[in-house]
Parts: structure tokens; sequence; C-alpha cells
């Protein structure tokens, strides 16, 4: 649906992205996860044809961007972190107004209109004037806009940030649903859960690099930490000592009854340990590999990117 | 490109509508056409209380005198209300980010200059001729003497839409380069102040604009052809820089 190859950024001597590629598939929900400043509300102008770009490609169902913005605009919604309207419009005034531009005609607008402000919940406030919003209620109004003329690609920037708890889960809930309607996905987010809760792939941004793209169950493969946190009934007096011989036993660490076991191959580790500590002969309360998640992974990749 | 030119061209009515713009652009016009004439009557009586000895013959008004007062006043005051009334047209689009969702879902610059640009010069235009009209009626009534020509009066109007159509496509040109819509305001009205001096020039006289008041004072097209094709190809290469322009804008 969206490839982006090499894409750079520069505002004077200040390279925003530096030569940054990735994939989105059709109807896949993609998150776009970085720190502030990483680039990524860069990127998702650049993408919504709001801001050129020095260098690199954008292909968009294979056409090129550079070529035909305008028209493949058309197949586009964008959600920006703090949407902006005519304040002296209505919802319904406004709604009418973005869909005139995308050349749908009055019934149809007329349908979309009491069905987006169902979802958005606006339906009671659809004929006030926009100046009178919360912000909640301006990003429930610009997920309404970006989806109004039904793009096959959506960019969304951090688009739960202004919403309750009750808001935010709606509003994932509405995005999931937009995957099963073959709508494409593209949103950035500070808030990891989000991510893990809705994503398909992500990519961490930082530095205008990107780090690190891929599927999320893949990355938390990837990025799994080979520790194995053990807890005993009583003391394992002398464990260390018996792992230490095996060959794929890198360290442990014994906190009274609780042991880390560091392991140098996960995959051997795997099929042996839990013959190993049965031979104990001390029970064992709890058991686990220890599991990254986006959080870890997210920290992790950002603190020690030059060692990736 | 229809599209987005519809659409915005709806859009501005709106605006124009709900932000009091039509009321602003309708006092700077139309408030002179009834108090120019009125106020030419009243001045002898008024100051007949205050100057000792015959004051009328300090006022020689005649109706084409109340015509020219009337293109003065609007030449001075009204053009200040056209310039200040549009000077954010672009400008504040642009950089409270409210283009983003029109450029976002591929909305075409061509489309949002040319309904903006065309609105007001229609919205001005009107409110020039309607204002003449009133002029001239009340002028009829209050003012005794030879009337001039209806015609004559006409052609000033026509001369007068002409100048702020000029002003509308270069305040809109500049509005599209600043940040602040006042400074697009303040250049016009600049450069304005440089054409009344540069009109007596022999050379670029009259290719400028301020050329068309001195015709519209003298209610007649004469040699007026040339000064119009000028400013007219002046305003369509500031529209098309206009469109260049937004077609590279960062909106956001």
């Amino acid at each position: 649906m969206l490839r982006v190859e090499n894409l750079k950024k520069q505002y004077g001597s200040l390279q925003v992205l530096k030569e940054i590629s990735f994939e989105v598939k059709k109807g896949s929900i993609y998150g776009f996860l970085g720190p502030n400043g990483a680039g990524k509300t860069t990127t998702m102008n650049i993408l919504a044809g709001l801001i050129d770009f020095n260098g690199g490609d954008i292909y968009l169902d294979g056409e090129d961007f550079k070529k035909n913005k305008r028209e493949l605009l058309k197949k586009v919604g964008y959600l920006p972190q703090s949407p902006v309207f005519y304040g002296y419009m209505t919802a319904v005034e406004y709604l009418t107004f973005i869909g005139k531009l995308g050349g749908m005609d009055n019934k149809s607008i007329k349908i979309r209109i009491s069905e987006l402000m169902e979802i958005v919940k606006l339906t009671d406030a659809s004929k006030r004037r926009i100046s009178g919003y919360s912000g909640g209620m301006k990003q429930r109004l610009g997920l309404a806009a970006a989806l109004f003329n039904n793009p096959e690609l959506v960019f969304l920037d951090e688009p739960t940030s202004a919403l309750d708890p009750e808001g935010r889960m709606e509003v994932l809930e509405f995005i999931e649903g937009l995957r099963e309607s073959g709508t494409t996905v593209f949103f950035s987010t500070h808030i990891l859960n989000d991510i893990e809760r809705v994503c398909d792939e992500v990519s961490i941004l930082s530095g205008g690099k990107i780090l690190v793209s891929d599927n999320l169950e893949n990355l938390k493969n990837k990025y799994i930490q080979p520790i194995y946190d053990v807890e005993f009934e009583m003391n394992p007096t002398g464990l260390d000592n018996r792992l230490k011989s095996l060959p794929w036993m890198q360290k442990t660490i014994i906190n009274e009854n609780k042991v880390s076991i560091y392991v140098s191959n996960l995959e051997k580790a795997k099929g042996e340990i839990l013959g190993v500590i049965a031979k104990e002969n001390n029970p064992v309360t709890c058991f686990n590999l220890r599991k990254s998640n986006l959080e870890d992974i997210f920290i992790r990749l950002v603190n020690n990117d030059e060692n990736l | 490109m229809m599209r987005t030119f519809n659409s915005y061209f709806k859009k501005e009515i709106m605006e124009s509508l709900r932000q009091y713009r039509y009321i602003t652009l309708g006092v700077g016009i139309l408030v002179f056409a009834i108090l120019d004439p009125l106020m030419l009557k009243l001045l002898p009586t008024i100051l007949k209380d205050q100057i000792p000895g015959d004051v009328s013959s300090l006022f020689n008004v005649t109706p084409s005198y109340a015509v020219i007062n009337y293109i003065k006043d609007l030449v001075n005051i009204g053009n200040l209300f056209v310039i200040f009334t549009l000077g954010g047209i672009l400008s504040e689009e642009i950089h409270s980010q409210k283009l983003v969702f029109p450029y976002s879902s591929g909305s075409k610059p061509s489309g949002i200059v040319l309904a903006k640009v065309i609105h007001y010069i229609l919205v001005v235009t009107i409110f020039t001729f309607l204002g003449f009209l009133i002029a001239y009626y009340y002028i009829g009534i209050l003012i005794k003497g030879d009337m001039p020509t209806f015609t004559g009066v006409m052609k000033s109007a026509t001369l007068l839409s002409f100048y702020f159509g000029f002003n509308i496509s270069l305040v809109v040109f500049l509005s599209s380069f600043v940040k602040k819509g006042i400074a697009a305001s303040f250049i016009v009205l600049l450069s304005n102040f440089v054409a009344m001096g540069a009109v007596k020039l022999k050379v670029i006289g009259k290719y400028m604009p301020y050329k068309l008041i001195e015709k519209a004072n003298l209610m007649s097209f004469e040699d007026a052809g040339i000064t119009i094709s000028f400013i007219c190809i002046v305003s369509m290469i500031f529209i098309l820089i206009t469109i260049l322009r937004m077609s590279k804008v960062e909106v956001i």
C-alpha cells in the first residue's frame, strides 16, 4: 500500500529524517513509535502531503507520490495531533465542506455525517459551532474529518492523546474496526499500550532514523531477554555452582529463594532447564521466561541504538 | 480544480457572513454613498451658526463635485476597509493550520486561491456599483445643479472596481508570503501611496493603478485602456504566483 524509501527531510543544517525506509501493507494497522522530536510528525506531514521532503521516494499503491501527489492524496485521510477547523462552522457544516471537497454528492454526505457523528459520539453536538468544542470533541471531529471520504489509507498522529480513558478505548476499538473494513491505518502514539493493543507492525524511530521495523510478535521474540526467573519454596543453596558447568549457562543471581538464570543459548536452555531444576529436590513455586513488552524494547532500542 | 473552487467559494460566503466581512466591506463602501451627499448638503447649514457672514459662497457644491467627493472617500477610506479586511485571507489559513484537512484530502491550491480572489472581487465590485447607484440617487435628490450622466458615473464605478480588484489580487498575493495579515495590508497601503506619486511621472504614470482614479474623477474611459490592460496582466501574474506559492507552502 505504502512504500517509503530513503526519505530525507532537513531544516537548514538540521537533518530531521535520515533516509528512513519502511513499508505498510494493505489493510494493516501500522504503529509509529518514537520519543519526542524523533521525526514522527514530520514523517506524517510528508506522507499527508503537507510538507515537502529533500530526498527519497514515496510510493502509494505503486504510484510515485512526487509525480501525482494531489491525485494520490484523495486516497488518504489525515488526523493531525491538534486538528484545527473553521470555528464558525458547525460539525455538520465542516464535514459537508470536506465531503464536497472530496466530490461526494449531498445524499452520501448526509448519510456519512450521521454515520460518523454516531461513531465519534458527537451527534448531540453536531449542530453546535466548533469554536465551542472541547479538545476531546475536536479530536473526535478530526477523526471523523480524516475518515469522511472513506480513505484507503489513514494517518493518525497521536489520535488518543487528548482523550479520556473511556474515549481512548472507543477510538482504539474504532481503529480495530477499520482493519475489518479494509482501511490501512498508520498511527503514531507515545502510548505504547495502544500500539500493543491494535497494531500488526511497528516501527521505532529515534533521532530521525528507524531503529527497527517488524511485526509485533517477531519483535517480542527477537528482543526477548534470555533470563529465567525461578522461585523455589526453600533457598536453593549451591544451585549456582551446579548450573555453572552447563554449556548454555551464563550467570546465576540468587536472592534468597528467587533465582535469575541468564542463559547464552536460549534454544538449548529451553529444552534442558526444566530437567535441571527438577533434580534440585526443592519445590518450584514460580517459573517464568522474562518476556519483553514493547516498553522494554522501546527503551532498550532508544537508549542503545548505537549498539544495534 | 472546480470541486475545490466551488467548496471554497461557498465557504468564503459563509465565512464573510459569520465573521461580518460583508458588513465591514459594506460600511467601508456604502456608508459614504449616503453620508457624502448628506454632509455636503448639511455642511453650509451646520456652519452657518459657527462662521459669521455668508458661508454659501465657500461651498460651491455641484452634483459632479459630490461624485468626485465620493470617489475620494472610497479611495482614501473605503480602500482601507478592503485592504485591512482581506490582509489575513491566506496568511491566517496557512499559519493557523486550517488548510491541513483540505490539503491532506487532495484539494487544489489553484481552486482555493481563485475562489478567494474571485469571491472578494465580485463582492467589492457589487458594493462599488451599489455605492455609486446610491450616491447618484442621493446626489440627485439633495444637490442642485447639472447632474453628471448616469453612464459617466457607471464608468467611474467600473474604474474604481478595477482599482479595488488590483488591490485585492495584490493583498492576496502578499498574504500568501507573510505571517501576519496586517503586514500584507500595510505593504499594499504603502504601494498605493507610491503609485499616487508615480502617476505624475511621464513614462510610467499611465501604468499606475492610481491613473484609474484620475480617470474616474473625469468619469471617462479615455486613455484608460492601457492602464486597465496593464493592471489586469499584473493582477493575473500576482494570482499565478500566489497559486504557485500555495502549492509549495508548508501548511503545518
